[in-house]
């Protein structure tokens, strides 16, 4: 009788467990941000705008699966379509090994990895020109890809140790448009050749002081995407590596990451090219919510370089200030003003005011 | 009379009652018996609770368990040892979502399953009220 007793009182308590336990659950939630942007550049008008709209959800599957989902409605000129912006799911081998598969931010840096989507979650209201999206005016990045990533991380005596390394498909560009006209391409679901991009990132954050370094590298392949006889062609070899750090004090705080770009043209005559870029960005907390932030950024490369000739990227250095008030945890309103000097041209002043937000 | 007797003793247990759920004596954080440390500092606890610190000092992955949003103990947990209000720690663990660096512990019933399931899981912590405590748990902090 006994036995049963307890038999009984441990399945009341395993069932409470399994009930109630939202082992389950689904964490959902949205970013947004509406603006104001004027500039003084040749034919610029002020306006107001929203932003992308942020749709996110994770689920742990089980007890080592979790797949995360996040889409995004924007405006790409003339109507809002919907991106797939990630979609993965991810399994514990060890503690400190997890491997997984999908749609991926690519580890590239600091910025990339923590503020990619979520207005909110960055101090300024623009991003550093060269982290531009794919389809953006300034992107010279791959920051997304499709394939296969592990990752984890290792607890070290005076600090932790964070990496994954990846293998996916390798970016692409369409070159029929001529110089300016191209894109990078991501392929989501096929590749033009079977040429893999494999890439790393590893941060050490120290336990002692509030101080994060990374070191980062890829590998592309980058291919031709229009259609034609060359499509699959390999158009340019090109490595990315580079070093970010994050320093978060009590009041004080910085962000820094420097980019350094080798393409080699493998059909033209241009050669073999190196471009840097880099931004530094400080912020101080004058209280709880107020934080005036500076931010200096700049790429550079070689005229000749057929891989930003093909993009139409432009070289230029940026001044931005803004300041950031944050009326909760889930609001923020910026005001942001900003100085570019691209090298041929003249400089241009943007300002801008933007209330960004998330739902939970 | 005997009505507004009542109505007053009525009131009298509602306050009673009230104060009860809102005054927690102490909160204390518990491991599993066999866990490899004898004590956490509010620095480590909170740093673990936050997914900051994934390993218990000295010992294997630490594997953790909250109690339902809206419960007086898990109010007081975040309040003393972690100082965030539950939506302070809603839209942080939303930005940690989001970034993909980690996820929310789960959350269990009461005292008295987080109990249950400490003692079961090796490397396992939660916290519970002092009162809900027996030497079937390792006692690691405790918040008064």
């Amino acid at each position: 009788m006994k036995t049963l007793h307890k038999l009984s009182a441990g399945a009341v308590t395993l069932m409470s467990v399994l009930m109630i336990s939202p082992a389950n659950a689904v964490e959902f939630g949205m970013f947004g941000d509406v603006n104001y942007l004027d500039s003084d550049a040749t034919d610029a008008t002020n306006a107001f705008s929203i932003g992308p709209l942020d749709l996110y959800a994770m689920q742990s599957i089980d007890d080592k699966t979790r797949a995360f989902i996040e889409i995004v409605f924007e405006n790409d000129g003339e109507s809002f379509v919907l991106d797939i912006e990630r979609l993965w799911i991810k399994r514990a081998l060890t503690d400190d090994v997890n491997v997984g598969m999908g749609r991926f931010h690519t580890p590239l840096g600091y910025w990339n990895t923590n503020f990619h989507h979520g207005a909110l979650l960055q101090d300024t209201i623009s991003r550093p020109g060269f982290l531009d999206y794919e389809d953006g005016v300034s992107a010279i990045l791959p920051l997304h890809y499709v394939g296969l990533e592990v990752d984890g991380s290792i607890e070290m005596s005076a600090g932790e140790l964070d990496y994954a390394v990846y293998v996916g498909n390798g970016p692409s560009y369409d070159t029929s448009a001529g110089p300016g006209g191209g894109e990078i391409d991501i392929n989501n679901v096929a590749d033009p050749n079977r040429a893999k991009s494999p890439g790393f990132r590893v941060t050490y954050t120290s336990d002692a002081y509030p101080v994060q370094i990374g070191v980062f590298g890829m590998l592309n392949d980058m291919g031709e995407s229009g259609a034609g006889v060359n499509y699959g062609r390999t158009l340019v070899e090109q490595s990315i590596f580079g070093l970010d750090f994050k320093y978060a004090g009590e009041h004080f705080d910085a962000i820094g990451e420097y980019y350094n770009l080798k393409n080699d043209d493998k059909v033209g005559s241009a050669g073999s090219h190196t471009g840097t870029a880099y931004y530094l960005q400080f912020g101080y907390h004058l209280t709880n919510v107020i934080k005036p932030v500076y931010r200096y950024e700049s790429l550079e490369f070689d005229d000749a370089d057929a891989y930003f000739n093909i993009l139409g990227t432009m070289q230029e250095t940026r001044h931005v200030f803004a300041l950031r008030y944050d009326l909760s945890d889930t609001n923020a309103l910026k005001f942001e003003i900003s100085k570019s000097d691209p090298k041929t041209g003249d400089s241009v002043m943007q300002y801008g005011l933007q209330w960004a937000f998330m739902l939970l | 009379m005997k009505t507004t007797r009542r109505a007053l003793g009525g009131l009298l247990g509602l306050a009673l009652m009230l104060c009860t759920v809102s005054v927690w004596a102490e909160v204390v954080v518990i491991g599993y018996p066999g866990i490899a440390v004898d004590s956490l500092s509010a620095k480590q606890v909170v740093k673990i609770w936050l997914g900051k610190s994934k390993r218990i000092p000295g010992g294997g992955k630490a594997k953790v368990v909250d109690q339902k949003p809206g419960s007086g103990v898990r109010d007081e947990f975040y309040k003393k040892a972690v100082n965030k209000t539950e939506s302070q720690l809603k839209s942080y663990w939303a930005k940690v979502v989001f970034t993909g660096k980690g996820v929310p512990p789960k959350a269990l019933a009461d005292d008295a399953v987080v109990k249950e399931w400490v003692m079961a899981t090796p490397d396992g912590l939660g916290y519970v009220d002092s009162g809900s405590v027996d030497d079937k748990v390792k006692v690691l902090l405790r918040l008064p």
